[in-house]
């Protein structure tokens, strides 16, 4: 592992909540480490477990998907449904020994900009100590 | 000629007395080969042996074609394995099967033979089968070996080879009616002895199955080996009995792009395997159904690359269902994983 490493993190972020915690981080001033690539998504029960895998496959780190807290959800339920998906797609890695880890799933409302850079950055290192995914290296992918 | 199939001499009856339309069952179409067939003709039932150990497809596909415009009017008896009487209770609950008029029949199965052992050998009878099938005469399938589900409790009435005297056991008040109109013996609780001994040894085979698929298959260098042949010709799919959905993602134009994407996602590993996205299609698959997978190892048979799909899936969807204590098919009522949730559970963390 390089001594520099730093990891790439793809956010899938809830239009409703994380997405407007990220602006809300950004128009405060506060910092954050800049290895999330954020994507805006309609709701967290939109992103589909592929996606995840695709991200993982294509050379993130990580994955950190960010949603409205139980009960908040603006379509009613996805927050719920997103809960179960990542809950079995974290299952399947663990059982397939694949650094389950690096799936992140995090509640963080529109008003929660310092929540989103807290999660950002301690994933970002929690990241960085786990070094390289082997996940993402293997070109046969 | 009179078969020793109880099951198939049930049939018979109940087609010339009229009291079904049709019968769904296993019907030889060469000595080492088998098709589900569904028969009108009791003349045709003559050479039928309905429980031989072949597994050319999950019948449940086949019930799911029947009923997919209209149900038919008139009752359908349909003989299946407990694994396809699984996969019928998830497609009813995943309305794709329109649970009308059929009848559903099951045995105790001890396993079938995998289509591939059997090529230019004969598919054994039934009686012969069941007589030894627990001495290791057979060689069976890897997942029928580790079967944990080999009786179902959901069908109409079951004939229960395991136990002494085999008798039919009536599980709904259909199966009940059934069997009385035909006037066939039946018992109402099922004694489970010979059911126990025959589930200790799958158990026993199935911890040792995981074992070694832990030790095989898991940690991405294995698992990437697992799956180094694969041709991505998505056989293990279409055969699925809960792979339903009319547009697949793996197969749609979500996995298109420019050549210079193409080119991009190279230059990042230094190369792109062809077919792309092996492992993005199986592992996305797993996401999709391994909450509805009834192990029935329909993919693994299908697979012409002989990869062992079927035992990894069987694994993993074990242990995602275990999440929500839910079981594929064992029960009509309990609600598919990912059409519900709770309020508080999973949290992240």
């Amino acid at each position: 592992m390089p001594d520099n490493f730093e990891p790439k993190i793809v956010g899938f972020f809830c239009n409703w909540c994380t997405s407007v915690a990220a602006d809300m981080a950004g128009t405060s001033r506060m910092e954050y480490p800049a290895n999330v690539r954020p994507i805006r998504v309609m709701c967290s029960g939109s992103v589909d477990p592929s996606y995840v895998i695709r991200a993982l496959l294509s050379g993130a780190d990580g994955v950190i998907i960010g949603g409205c807290h139980p009960g908040d959800c603006h379509y009613i339920s996805g927050n719920f449904k997103a809960r179960r998906r990542i809950a079995i797609l974290r299952k399947i890695f663990e059982i397939l020994g694949l650094e389950q880890e690096r799936i992140y799933l995090e509640w963080i409302s529109a008003s929660e900009g310092r929540k989103f850079v807290k999660k950002i950055t301690e994933f970002t290192e929690k990241l960085r100590k786990m070094g390289v995914a082997e996940l993402s290296q293997n070109w046969e992918s | 000629m009179v078969t020793n199939d109880v099951l198939t001499e049930l049939s018979k009856k109940a087609l010339k007395d009229g009291i079904i339309g049709g019968v769904i069952t296993l019907k030889r179409t060469a000595p080492d080969a088998a098709v589900h067939a569904l028969i009108t003709d009791p003349e045709m039932l003559e050479d039928v042996d309905s429980m031989i150990p072949y597994f050319p497809d999950n019948c449940a596909n086949f019930i799911k074609r029947i009923t997919k415009v209209a149900p038919p009017n008139k009752p359908i008896l349909a003989i299946l394995k407990p694994c396809e009487m699984r996969a019928v209770v998830e497609l009813v609950k995943l309305v794709q099967i329109q649970n009308k008029n059929i009848i559903y029949a099951t045995f105790d199965c001890y396993g079938t033979i995998a289509r591939k052992d059997l090529k230019d050998k004969e598919i054994p009878k039934s009686q012969e089968f069941i007589k030894s099938a627990s001495d290791g005469k057979f060689e069976l399938r890897e997942i029928c070996k580790s079967c944990d589900y080999i009786r179902s409790e959901t069908a109409d009435f079951s004939y229960l080879t395991f136990e002494k005297d085999t008798p039919i056991i009536a599980q709904t008040e259909t199966g009940k009616n059934f069997l009385e109109k035909l006037g066939v013996q039946f018992v109402e609780s099922a004694p489970d002895e010979g059911l126990k001994s025959v589930m200790d040894m799958k158990l026993k085979a199935k911890t040792a199955l995981y074992e070694n698929l832990k030790s095989e298959c898991s940690g991405t260098d294995n698992i990437f080996k697992t799956f180094a042949h694969c041709i991505n010709c998505h056989n293990c799919m279409t055969n699925c009995p809960i792979c339903i959905c009319k547009e697949c993602f793996f197969e749609s134009d979500a996995m298109d792009f420019e050549g210079d994407v193409f080119l991009d996602l190279a230059s990042r590993k230094g190369g792109l395997r062809a077919p792309t996205d092996v492992m993005l299609f199986h592992i996305g698959r797993m996401a999709h159904m391994a909450t509805s997978c009834v192990a029935c190892g329909a993919c693994e048979e299908a697979c012409p690359e002989d990869i062992i799909v079927g035992q990894i899936f069987k694994w993993i969807s074990e242990n995602v269902q275990s999440i929500f204590e839910y079981k594929s098919g064992r029960d009509w009522e309990e609600e598919l994983p990912l059409k519900t949730f709770r309020e508080e559970e999973l949290e992240p963390k």
